[in-house]
């Protein structure tokens, strides 16, 4: 997995983070994108981008990453900010069990708006901190294995783990991609001639139009 | 610094000076001394000079109240462009014209120039064609002193010497400051003079009446529009732009409304346990500091340890402004918004007040329903798509015409994409851009309760709005 240039890609994957303000998202999303960590970084202010272009087997995918505000109170750009998501990063402080404590929440809200399709994995960020831990892994795993979530401790300050999280998600959903548009072919083949076609799509294959190039 | 000033007349007498800063001291000193007797020199060009000579009481006697003595003494109305000087010593023990620029000037001159009288002399300017000439006569000391004075002409000379570089600077940052304005259409709708120097004390002044009353302030507005304002001016002249102050204030009502207004917020302060519950306090104590210690960190003002006083200020003043506003509570961007009013008042009740003169614009923008922000979106929207059609048909194709982007220009009034000191400066003339709106009575520190039910758009699912910070609570519950 390496970088491809910016223009030279054969797929686009909307990818949000969620969770609690203060648990990281920023961070992980600079580490990711421009390997940056800032001890001192901002609040987030309704919703920021940031793109990387990784190598997945000979495809060139582009990973357009949505950050967000932790607070809930920007309504106006909630349903925006979710569709077309075909990955999420959940995020929580595994120093703070307030943040891991309404994950169902945000999850919940994350269902509310996204496709059901969505891959999600479930990220416990600063295990740099392990001394002020308060979540423990196993718990943390074993709710992300009833949820059907994908699962990773993180650290943004010292990398572990980033990459790993975000690629994974990618691979996800590029493996969940490729089986869709061949059943998408297959649909098509079939539904050929139908003056309703395409009109009423299932979800696979709406998922499949919305990343396809 | 300009402090406000006390109503006088020829006779006036009487009112306690007013305290602030090296005014105090040297006031201090003045205290006995209740009456300067003054005598004036007039020089217009070709004309012979005139005397004229009356009392002043030092202690309520500020420059602006001068000056409209003087407009009356000499009939100079009409002729605002004149400068004034006094008769004082220079470091050597030589009588020379210093010129009385500030009100801090005057009470130096008070202080030292006095006895047996202060004497003044008032140069008449002839009126200048280029409005930017016009402005740099005001604060240029070479019109005021004589040119046979060194001191002066060295400073003059510097002056001259700053003032290419400086309009270079000025109109580059014009170049791009009316780009934005094209685009986010913050424009008076008049031609746009060319950029002037920030507004300075002696000019601040010629905007207030001989009782201290703002007596234009549309101009005053336009005058910092095109060039902001002085820092050491901005604590005062921020009162007008954030909509502080209600119409017609003197000098003495604008201070005694200023600690009447610090007051209320001392109580409100105390107030919070009585205002919210305890979830629902720790809940926006907690948010607010999770804020404020990641707000401006960089700035000298807010760096240092975490318990510093100027990082309490801005989380005590947040925190009593979500308990006493339960319809907005605390919601994040808000910090940005308070950052540099807290640092430019340097005063947490005085900026509680202008927090809430400014709130009163931005709220909506804060609302759980986001109406008020698609609005926003949806004007930007049609005026990027008159300004520049082929950008916009470009962020089309790639899927960005929401402009979602610029959601934190809108919101936070473009305060993040400039350095902490140029955002002050570019916030200033955005909203010198905007009509005045003073309250009727005076602002409001309390916002009305909560319960008001509303219909949402946009298919929000149509549920009444509850208490946005009982709402927020209860998300995380």
């Amino acid at each position: 997995m390496g970088n491809g240039t910016e223009e030279d890609y054969n797929f686009v994957f909307k990818v949000v983070l969620i969770g609690e303000s203060g648990v990281g998202k920023t961070n992980l999303l600079s580490r990711f994108t421009r390997n940056e960590f800032s001890h001192d970084s901002r609040t987030t202010i309704g919703v920021e981008f940031s793109t990387r272009t990784v190598m997945l087997g000979t495809a060139a995918v582009k990973a357009q990453i949505w950050d967000t505000a932790g607070l809930e109170r920007y309504r106006a750009i909630t349903s925006a900010y979710y569709r077309g998501a075909v990955g999420a990063l959940l995020v929580f402080d595994l120093t703070k069990h307030q943040t891991y404590a309404v994950v169902e929440r945000w999850l919940k809200e994350l269902y509310d708006h996204a496709e059901a399709t969505i891959v999600v994995m479930l990220v416990g960020n600063k295990s740099d901190l392990s001394q002020a831990r308060e979540v423990p892994t196993e718990e943390a795993r074993m709710f992300a294995e009833n949820n059907g979530l994908l699962f990773l401790e993180t650290s943004a300050l010292d990398s572990t783990n980033v990459e790993l999280a975000f690629e994974t998600v990618l691979k996800e959903i590029f493996a969940k991609v490729s089986k869709q548009r061949q059943n998408s072919i297959r649909t098509n083949a079939i539904t050929l001639g139908s003056a309703q076609a395409g009109q009423e799509p299932g979800p696979g294959e709406k998922r499949a139009c919305c990343i396809s190039l | 610094m300009a402090t406000a000033s006390g109503a006088s007349d020829l006779s006036g007498s009487g009112a306690p000076p007013p305290g602030v800063g090296a005014q105090a001291a040297a006031a201090a000193e003045e205290e006995e001394r209740e009456v300067v007797r003054v005598r004036v020199k007039k020089c217009e060009s070709f004309l012979p000079p005139e005397f004229r000579s009356f009392a002043v009481d030092p202690q309520i006697t500020s420059l602006d109240v001068l000056q409209h003595i003087l407009i009356r003494a000499f009939d100079l109305s009409g002729k605002k462009n004149f400068g004034i000087s006094y008769l004082g010593r220079d470091r050597l023990g030589q009588e020379v014209y210093l010129s009385l620029l500030s009100d801090w000037d005057l009470s130096t001159a008070f202080a030292t120039a006095s006895k047996p009288y202060l004497q003044l002399r008032v140069d008449i300017r002839p009126s200048e064609d280029s409005p930017l000439l016009e402005d740099w006569d005001i604060i240029s000391p070479k019109d005021v002193i004589g040119s046979d004075v060194l001191l002066a002409e060295k400073r003059s000379s510097l002056t001259t010497a700053a003032l290419p570089f400086t309009q270079s600077i000025l109109t580059q940052v014009g170049r791009t400051l009316s780009k934005v304005q094209q685009v986010l259409s913050w424009s008076y709708g008049e031609d746009v003079k060319p950029f002037k120097p920030p507004l300075s004390d002696a000019e601040f002044h010629t905007y207030l009446n001989h009782e201290g009353q703002l007596s234009r302030p549309e101009e005053l507005r336009l005058r910092i529009y095109h060039g902001g304002v002085e820092p050491s001016l901005r604590k005062v002249v921020w009162r007008y732009l954030l909509n502080v102050y209600p119409d017609g204030l003197t000098g003495r009502e604008r201070m005694d409304y200023m600690k009447r207004k610090s007051r209320e917020y001392e109580q409100l302060k105390s107030e919070w346990a009585q205002r919210a519950s305890p979830e629902d306090l720790e809940f926006i104590r907690s948010t607010v500091l999770k804020d404020v210690l990641r707000t401006d960190r960089a700035h000298p003002y807010y760096a240092g340890p975490e318990d510093g006083p100027h990082l309490r200020a801005l989380h005590d003043l947040l925190t009593t402004y979500a308990v006493t506003h339960p319809q907005v509570s605390y919601c994040q961007g808000m910090s940005d918004l308070a950052s540099p009013i807290l640092a430019v008042m340097d005063h947490e009740g005085h900026a509680f007040v202008c927090f809430c003169g400014i709130m009163k614009r931005l709220a909506a923008n804060f609302h759980p329903d986001g109406r008020a922000m698609a609005t926003k979106f949806a004007h930007l929207k049609l005026l990027l798509r008159h300004a520049d059609p082929d950008f916009y048909q470009y962020l089309q194709e790639a899927g960005a015409d929401d402009l979602f982007f610029c959601y934190r220009w809108l919101l936070l009034e473009l305060k993040r994409e400039f350095a902490f000191d140029d955002a002050l400066r570019m916030l200033e003339v955005t909203w010198s851009s905007l009509p005045p709106d003073p309250p009727e009575h005076e602002v409001e520190l309390v916002g009305p309760p909560s319960q008001v039910a509303d219909t949402s758009f946009g298919g929000h699912r149509g549920r009444p709005v509850r208490q946005a910070h009982a709402e927020a609570c209860q998300w995380r519950r």
